[in-house]
């Protein structure tokens, strides 16, 4: 055998070896003794001379156990099949402790996968820093404008030939829903060029990519995982087989692996050749993002100044009368500058939950330490015997770690249940993570190994440390050392209890707001009426519709069918509020006057004539669009009270003038219209809307019809539907159903934190208050023997219960007076966060102190009204 | 808690260990007799401590154990020598006499 094999072969079956050399002993000791004999000499002398002469066997027996195991790695088993026994003995502490961080690290590492999935984990792509989206917005004639950014295909090729900057462009279209095969149901498809998947670096799981000539010959698609195994049953036979997505039916040629995100923001269940769609959809699909990756060795900064030197290159070709502004942005919107006025949510739940888990460690201290103290003899007798203080530091170390491990555990199944728990809480469909999910994943693990190893260390270092402070050993050998009482390590304990009861206030405040907030939030004011209100998205067909007066004329006579529906009360054209886009507004002023910019993007709405009425947003100053306001003429607009009150503080807006980008006309106000959601129905501050009549839009390729009516919603859009294709059948109708249903997507970042935050916080105070239980009780319990006293000095035992319960509400009452002005402080950090609701609620913070006082009192008085029960002279014996 | 007399050499106990089973094997008490034969000192602490080396002897693989009938037809085990034990008796035994001739010089010369 090798040495090795032997090795191991000792360390596993030490204690078999042992043994064995015990018995080899005994026989050593047996031989003596009866050569002894035969030579004559005395029986006793004889088993007297042996002894002497085998010297100390325990000595050699332990000197042998550590040649096969290392001396301290013994001593530790030790220690843990020690541990093993006292926990069997005290399950309840040791579930205490193991619940009091189970519930905090595993909350605590729930939360840590989100902020993984959000801010830390990499785009999954081939280099990603290298990945940018190029985005052009180009001006046309004088006064319109492509307000969101996009390309078209003809510049695709000429940023294609700019080798000395990318190394390849490709390109995409956004999602649309199709209906998929014939029973229905509806996917999302992407459009993308035949180079993009092959940029991004992402490989098919099975089969190929989409080629060039896919394009202009067959009809073939990419499916995702997701897809493939509903449709396919994830067979690999799936590939080749054909598909009809929308109107086409198409040759399934790839398979994505699970997880592929492309356009980012989106989980497409297919892919397909670009326009190679019959139905462009509507305006927001047709937008062509271009995704660009960067010559190896190019810096950004390098390939922003070659990228506008190659632009105006460019616009020497294009036809007079159109400009260009071209942005290289990177393609990872974390990196993006102001990105994610949401994320920072994340963060501070983050710094909640950390704070919770100290908190934990806290309670977990003062449930060790006062364990510690219990045990003062037992220690005092075992530094007696001959144990040093390392030794025994090292006995309490494993003792506690125990109880740790459990609980780390017991953290690691709570957090991969939460995380999985996540994606039920958001509503279908919905993408709310750009990169992935939050997944219990190798970083994941390895944070809740190390915060866990972290909170053993920092709960356990000061209670063993204490414990193993046997300086005094005749003091602590006398009775009555066990007892919990005055003194260093009583303050210390109470100081535990009062810190407890302090972050448990400032943690229950912030939830208890949130949970306020969040009640609001549910039935929040929209700003406008969204009882009844559907609509349904129509796209005009470019062939049929060229000119501006010609879509005019088709986008009446659709209202004016809408209206004459029976039951409809009202019902007008323009951009429903969920839906819109962006810009930034301007105000007319001098060029260098920094403050005429808005300090936010504002959100840019479509009204059509008899928007405002039909919506009911109500008009605070000036007025609505009219039929003055045509094409040609001077261009106006609405603003909302919010955009007014940035731009012209104090000062009345009517008449005066801004515009929402520099290569637009300014434009004038003409009316102050009241706030409306467009955002988040629950946000506390929602963007600034403005307003520009669609009559003098250039084009009008599509629009939303709205209306309300006393009619049940699906009867309405089922009208609108007929009356839509009996005025023309080619008119395609896109988004249909109810406004508000059209904020879902939109609602559910601040529904969603806010329902993650209000578990977490629940989660965090039950932490903290079953520590507060735990140590609370262990302390009344551990003066059982200063009761006995009391009691058989006379004391009734309601005045030695009153004595027990004031003693422990004392520092409880103290720790929630920091507490408050703890959470006073810590709550402004939240109050963007919160609806309606300002950070000092006087309700949520007297709610808070209540339950945590009836919370201490509970755990006080159980114990003490047991120890009161308690014959005096028992008491007076237990130690 | 002391290992062998300060005045021995570490490893001294098991070069003798590995000379006494050379000439043949022996159980644990006969290797205590022989030793105590050639010297009465190296055993002070006390003949278990002969055990421990005999393990290291054992975990190297300088020697082979097997239980066997002893006199009094107790089972005792019986402790061989190896080739390996035996080349490393060997390179022990020059190794130390290095080192004591070496001591021999510098008593004779300082």
């Amino acid at each position: 055998m090798t040495p090795w094999l032997r090795r191991l072969r000792a360390r596993l079956r030490y204690r078999h070896f042992d043994r064995e050399l015990a018995e080899e002993i005994d026989v050593h000791r047996a031989l003596k003794e009866a050569d002894l004999r035969n030579e004559g000499v005395a029986a006793d002398e004889a088993r007297y001379r042996t002894a002497r002469e085998l010297g100390n066997v325990l000595q050699a027996r332990e000197a042998a156990r550590g040649v096969w195991l290392a001396p301290w790695l013994e001593g530790v088993w030790q220690d843990a099949r020690y541990a093993l026994r006292q926990a069997r003995r005290s399950p309840g502490f040791t579930l205490t402790v193991a619940l009091v961080f189970g519930l905090g690290l595993g909350a605590n590492t729930a939360i840590f996968s989100i902020v993984d999935a959000t801010h830390l984990k990499p785009l999954p792509f081939r280099e990603h820093w290298r990945l940018f989206d190029i985005e052009a917005v180009e001006q046309r004639g004088t006064a319109e404008e492509t307000h969101y950014s996009g390309m078209s295909r003809r510049r695709l090729e000429s940023w294609r030939e700019q080798r000395h900057i990318f190394d390849s462009v490709e390109a995409y279209r956004s999602v649309q829903p199709m209906k998929l095969g014939d029973d229905g149901e509806t996917a999302l498809v992407s459009q993308v060029s035949a180079g993009l998947f092959p940029l991004l670096g992402n490989e098919p799981r099975l089969g190929r990519h989409l080629a060039a000539a896919d394009a202009t010959e067959a009809a073939v698609a990419v499916i995702s995982d997701g897809l493939w195994k509903r449709a396919f049953g994830g067979v690999p036979g799936a590939l080749g087989k054909q598909i009809r997505i929308g109107a086409t039916l198409r040759t399934i040629v790839g398979v994505m692996p699970p997880g592929t995100r492309f356009p980012l923001g989106s989980a497409p269940d297919a892919w397909v050749p670009l326009d190679s769609v019959e139905d462009p959809g509507d305006a927001a699909s047709r937008f062509l993002g271009v995704v660009a990756r960067l010559r190896t060795g190019l810096t950004p900064a390098t390939a922003r100044s070659d990228l506008d030197n190659a632009a105006d290159a460019i616009q020497q070709d294009s036809p007079p009368g159109r400009r260009w502004e071209v942005e290289l942005v990177p393609l990872d919107p974390r990196s993006r500058p102001g990105a994610g006025v949401e994320q920072p949510l994340v963060l501070i739940v983050f710094g909640a939950m950390s704070l919770v888990v100290i908190a934990a460690c806290a309670s977990v201290a003062n449930l060790l330490l006062s364990r510690a103290i219990g045990r003062r003899r037992e220690l005092a007798i075992r530094g007696a015997l001959g144990a040093g203080r390392g030794r025994i530091l090292r006995q309490l170390l494993v003792g506690a770690g125990l109880p740790v491990l459990a609980g780390a555990v017991a953290a690691i199944l709570l957090a991969a249940w939460l995380i999985r728990l996540i994606p039920w809480l958001l509503p279908p469909r919905t993408v709310w993570f750009p990169v992935d999910e939050p997944s219990l994943d190798l970083r994941v693990l390895l944070f809740a190994i190390a915060s866990s190893v972290l909170v053993g260390l920092l709960s356990n270092l000061l209670p063993a440390v204490r414990g193993a402070q046997v300086s005094m050993p005749g003091q602590q050998l006398r009775s009555g050392a066990g007892q919990q009482g005055p003194g260093r390590d009583g303050r210390t304990r109470r100081a535990l209890v009062a810190a407890q009861a302090a972050l448990a206030v400032a943690l229950s405040a912030g939830a208890g707001l949130m949970l306020n907030s969040f009640a609001r939030m549910v039935t929040a004011d929209s700003g406008f009426e969204t009882e009844g209100l559907v609509g349904v998205a129509i796209t005009l067909p470019g062939n049929r519709y060229p000119t501006r007066p010609a879509q005019a004329a088709v986008v009446d006579d659709l209202l004016q069918m809408v209206r004459s529906i029976p039951g409809v009360a009202s019902a007008t054209t323009g951009t429903p509020p969920p839906l819109n886009v962006w810009g930034r507004l301007v105000r007319e002023g001098t060029e260098q006057d920094v403050a005429a910019k808005a300090p936010a993007p504002t959100t840019i709405l479509y009204a059509g004539r008899t928007y405002f009425d039909a919506l009911g947003i109500p008009i605070l100053a000036g007025r609505a669009f009219s039929p003055e306001d045509r094409l040609g003429g001077p261009p106006v607009a609405v603003i909302d009270e919010d955009a007014a009150r940035a731009l012209w503080p104090g000062d009345d807006p009517l008449g005066k003038r801004l515009r929402y980008s520099h290569l637009v006309p300014w434009i004038t106000v003409v009316g102050v219209a009241g706030s409306v959601k467009t955002q988040s129905v629950g946000a506390a501050r929602d963007s600034m809307e403005l307003y520009l009549p669609e009559e003098q839009q250039t084009r009008l390729q599509g629009t939303v019809l709205m209306a309300r009516s006393r009619q049940g919603q699906e009867s309405l859009l089922a009208a609108i539907r007929n009356r839509i294709q009996a005025v023309d059948p080619s008119v395609r109708v896109g988004l249909a159903g109810l406004v508000e249903e059209m904020y879902q997507p939109i609602l559910a970042t601040p529904r969603f934190t806010a329902l993650l935050l209000t578990m977490f916080a629940a989660l965090a105070i039950g932490a903290v208050s079953i520590g507060l239980y735990g140590a609370l009780s262990y302390e009344v319990a551990g003066r059982s023997g200063e009761i006995g006293v009391r009691m058989a000095l006379g004391a009734a035992p309601r005045s030695v219960r009153a004595l027990v319960l004031r003693d422990a509400a004392m520092p409880v009452l103290a720790g929630s007076a920091v507490g408050c002005a703890l959470a006073f402080w810590l709550t402004r950090f939240i109050a963007a966060h919160l609806y309606h609701v300002g950070p000092r609620d006087p309700l949520t913070a007297a709610a808070v102190l209540a339950v945590l006082v009836l919370v201490s009192l509970a755990a006080a008085y159980g114990p003490a009204r047991r120890a009161t029960m308690v014959d005096p002279v028992v008491a007076l014996r237990a130690d | 808690m002391r290992g062998e007399p300060p005045d021995l050499l570490p490893g001294t106990l098991e070069l003798l260990i590995l000379r006494i089973l050379a000439r043949g094997s022996a159980h644990g008490y006969g290797i205590a007799l022989r030793l105590k034969e050639l010297s009465d000192e190296v055993l002070q602490v006390g003949e278990s401590s002969l055990y421990p080396a005999l393990q290291r002897l054992l975990l190297n693989g300088y020697v082979d154990a097997e239980w066997g009938a002893s006199a009094n037809n107790r089972r005792a085990r019986y402790y061989t020598i190896t080739a390996a034990g035996r080349k490393r008796l060997a390179a022990e035994r020059a190794a130390f006499e290095q080192i004591v001739g070496a001591i021999h010089q510098v008593l004779r010369t300082a």
